[in-house]
């Protein structure tokens, strides 16, 4: 029995006269892993962001159809974004961990949201860094500048970072794409874990790694959703020419 | 060819290089005729005492009290205002904005107003204007803040540093990376919490700066003091924000164009200069020492 | 743009496709050593053998080649796949063959008695059908492969009615039992060859289609 976390109906976003996404329909599934492929320019990080509606940020944005997370349309007019935020996070492609200590990085979200008690604070501190596998490696530095470590481990204080708001779903934008194999590796496991609770939704442009990672696989183009399927389907037997095409490398 | 194109390289060499020599020549012998004249005379007495018989003898107290705080009042009129005017333009206002191009045409152009202007300007809208009105409001017409005194002349120098101040603040913001800020929202804190905790501390440094600078720039500056505020001599230190002050500045203009005996205040002059001198350099290598500090942690 | 492996696709299809070529030759020598009372072993089919062998170890290591280096996907994938597949039928067809050739040998005086069976029209059906799958696999033709599944089946039966009928004679006239050892394995021969030119055709649909006939009770009709 699916359940559908996202619901998405003819979504389609415009900067100024560019309409980088075309009427996308699609639904993702709770605790699985969504991965979004394409070549680039293609809207799969656009639309990621149209779902934390980060994409807000940008000026003379226009977005039309409706994006609805547990059957609420986030784009209606009276919804907080600030809230929606916090129920949907984001690790973005360049890990970008705050000026501050390691655990003054994790506890940023919880104390925004009101969260003050210290031995509240130090619990979720711990809870987020053993989710993101890397409290053994920083317990004894938790006063450390979060920007002495590593990229890698740097990209893993962000997803510890996001879980201690606990959201409900995580939205990934090329999350280790500035990595070496070995870091890459790690987040690709950490990942496999988290789906169990979260829903995530990943976009890369590796391919293996969706297919390594990912239940479910989207082939965006030129703002079009082409196909979408379980990646099991879509890497040995997709619907689509171009699907086969982008992913046996005969175009991109 | 490449025989002309080696000479022409050693020309420019040689031009920079002596106008390098020239400029390092007229700064240095500048200096050292400072130095050399006045630093006999800075002593303990001189730094902690009044000026005595007619300013040829006894120290520059005062004047050194008097800048210290108009110096102090110009930031805090100075800083917070800019602050937040360099907030508002860097965060909040859009750059096409009709606002937000008005307010830095206007600073661009306070930077560039001969400061002689903000001490008529001073003395028309704070004295002439405020003070006479408040005058008239408060004290029914008699005379109490419609003069030159230390507020005033604070005022009207914290207009001449907002300039500065408001660029560095605003400078200093943007060194903040936008992916910092986009991970603070993106985790469900508002405009306002990711500025304060996100944008400012991260940069404190850069704001302090600007403070340094302006500091530094107000306490040298004497025209905007001239009719607002400064005095030549007084006998006690500034009791009230209405008081006179003395001012380290216009003391060293007064000395060397007034003065009756010239040949007895010279080294008073030069050592007065030599302590300004030193004031604002060490204010401005705090300034560079942040700023190196600041380059170093932006890796 | 073509992805950088496409050169070795390219080489493991025609490999594979001279695979077919000596194979259905060996068959031809099959059919001829049981059929000519004038035939001679000779070490052409040995040759054959050895070159059908040979092609095979190259293919195997091509694919492992491919696999480790492209990481193919899709078609590609299910073509290499099926490629190692056939690859390994079509050799199992040629040791079938090759024994067919040793077993004729005690078969092929008796001409007359071997033609009141229909062994020379299975073996052409065999043949045929071999030709059939070399083009339906250099094509990539699923429809034809289709059709020689049926062409295999249609084979089969005959097959099974041959070798009722040499059983049925055995009892009847007893000449026929010298011959007839050696004549029901090669019947039982031919309906391995056909048996593997199914599973050929078959992995020729699954590279087209991605679906597999074999097993799963589907009919190619």
């Amino acid at each position: 029995m699916k359940d559908i976390k996202v619901n998405v109906k003819e979504l389609s976003i415009f900067y100024g006269d560019n309409q980088a996404l075309k009427k996308i329909t699609m639904d993702i599934s709770d605790k699985k892993v969504t991965a979004f492929i394409g070549p680039s320019g293609c809207g799969k990080s656009t639309f990621l962001r149209t779902l934390n509606r980060m994409n807000d940020l940008i000026d003379n944005v226009r977005v039309e159809g409706e994006v609805l997370i547990d059957d609420v349309n986030i784009y209606q007019k009276n919804i907080d974004v600030v809230n929606l935020r916090k129920k949907v996070g984001m690790i973005f492609q360049k890990s970008n961990p705050f000026a501050k200590s390691i655990y003054e990085n994790i506890a940023y979200g919880p104390k925004i949201n009101g969260i003050n008690d210290k031995n509240k604070l130090d619990e979720i501190v711990e809870t987020s860094l053993k989710q993101a596998a890397i409290w053994d490696e920083v317990k004894d530095r938790l006063n450390n500048s979060a920007l002495d470590l590593s990229g890698g481990q740097q990209q893993r204080i962000c997803i510890a970072r996001t879980l201690a708001v606990n959201p409900d779903i995580i939205l990934m934008d090329e999350p280790a794409s500035a990595l070496d194999p070995i870091s890459t590796a790690k987040i690709e496991e950490l990942i496999h874990e988290l789906k169990k609770f979260y829903t995530i939704i990943i976009v890369t442009h590796n391919m293996q790694q969706a297919a390594r990672t990912s239940d479910v696989t989207a082939f965006f183009y030129l703002g079009e959703l082409i196909e979408m399927d379980k990646t099991r389907s879509i890497f040995t037997n997709p619907s689509k020419k171009q699907t086969e095409d982008y992913i046996s490398g005969r175009f991109g | 060819m490449n025989f002309t194109r080696n000479t022409k390289d050693t020309v420019i060499k040689s031009l920079t290089g002596m106008s390098v020599i020239l400029i390092l020549f007229i700064t240095i012998s500048m200096l050292a005729v400072i130095f050399v004249g006045g630093w006999k005379s800075v002593t303990w007495e001189f730094l902690s005492e009044f000026p005595k018989e007619g300013m040829t003898k006894g120290g520059i107290f005062p004047a050194i009290v008097g800048t210290a705080l108009m110096t102090l009042i110009m930031t805090v009129a100075a800083v917070p205002f800019g602050a937040i005017t360099a907030i508002y333009l860097a965060e909040y206002a859009s750059d096409k904005s009709v606002m937000a191009r008005s307010i830095r045409f206007a600073v661009k152009t306070l930077a560039v107003v001969p400061s002689i202007i903000f001490g008529l300007f001073g003395l028309g809208f704070f004295i002439k204007f405020v003070g006479v009105n408040m005058d008239n409001f408060l004290f029914n017409g008699d005379l109490h803040w419609g003069q030159p005194n230390i507020l005033w002349a604070s005022l009207t120098m914290a207009l001449l540093t907002l300039p500065i101040v408001i660029v560095s603040v605003e400078e200093s913001i943007h060194t903040v990376p936008r992916e910092v800020r986009e991970a603070s929202l993106a985790l469900g804190a508002t405009k306002w919490q990711t500025i304060r905790k996100v944008v400012l501390p991260g940069s404190i440094t850069g704001i302090l700066t600007g403070t340094i600078l302006a500091i530094s720039r107000g306490a040298g500056e004497v025209a905007p003091i001239l009719f607002t505020g400064a005095a030549y001599y007084l006998a006690e230190l500034p009791q009230a924000p209405t008081s006179q002050f003395m001012s380290l500045g216009y003391h060293i203009y007064i000395m060397s164009t007034q003065s009756t005996n010239v040949d007895e205040t010279l080294p008073i002059q030069f050592a007065t200069t030599l302590v300004l001198l030193l004031l604002t350099f060490s204010l401005s290598m705090i300034a560079v020492t942040l700023r190196y500090r600041i380059r170093k942690k932006a890796r | 743009m073509q992805p950088f492996f496409q050169e070795e696709l390219d080489k493991l299809r025609k490999r594979l496709t001279k695979m077919f070529v000596l194979v259905t030759v060996q068959l031809e020598n099959s059919s001829q050593s049981v059929s000519n009372s004038d035939f001679e072993t000779n070490d052409l089919a040995m040759k054959n053998e050895n070159r059908i062998d040979k092609l095979d170890i190259k293919i195997d290591k091509l694919c492992q080649r491919i696999f480790a280096l492209a990481q193919p996907v899709a078609t590609d994938l299910r073509f290499i796949m099926s490629s190692l597949r056939i690859a390994n039928e079509i050799e199992q067809i040629g040791d079938i063959a090759f024994d067919v050739i040793g077993r004729a040998e005690t078969v092929r005086p008796f001409q007359e008695t071997l033609s009141e069976y229909a062994i020379e029209g299975i073996f052409a059906d065999v043949i045929n059908l071999s030709r059939q799958a070399t083009e339906a696999y250099t094509n990539n033709n699923s429809d034809l492969a289709k059709d020689i599944i049926l062409g295999c089946k249609k084979n089969e039966e005959s097959c099974k009615t041959v070798f009722n009928e040499v059983i049925a004679k055995m009892t009847e006239k007893s000449q026929v039992i010298l011959i007839a050892t050696d004549l029901i394995l090669i019947i039982r021969d031919l309906e391995r060859i056909t048996n593997h030119l199914e599973n050929i055709a078959d992995s020729i649909v699954f590279i087209a289609e991605g679906k597999r006939l074999r097993h799963s009770g589907v009919s190619p009709s």
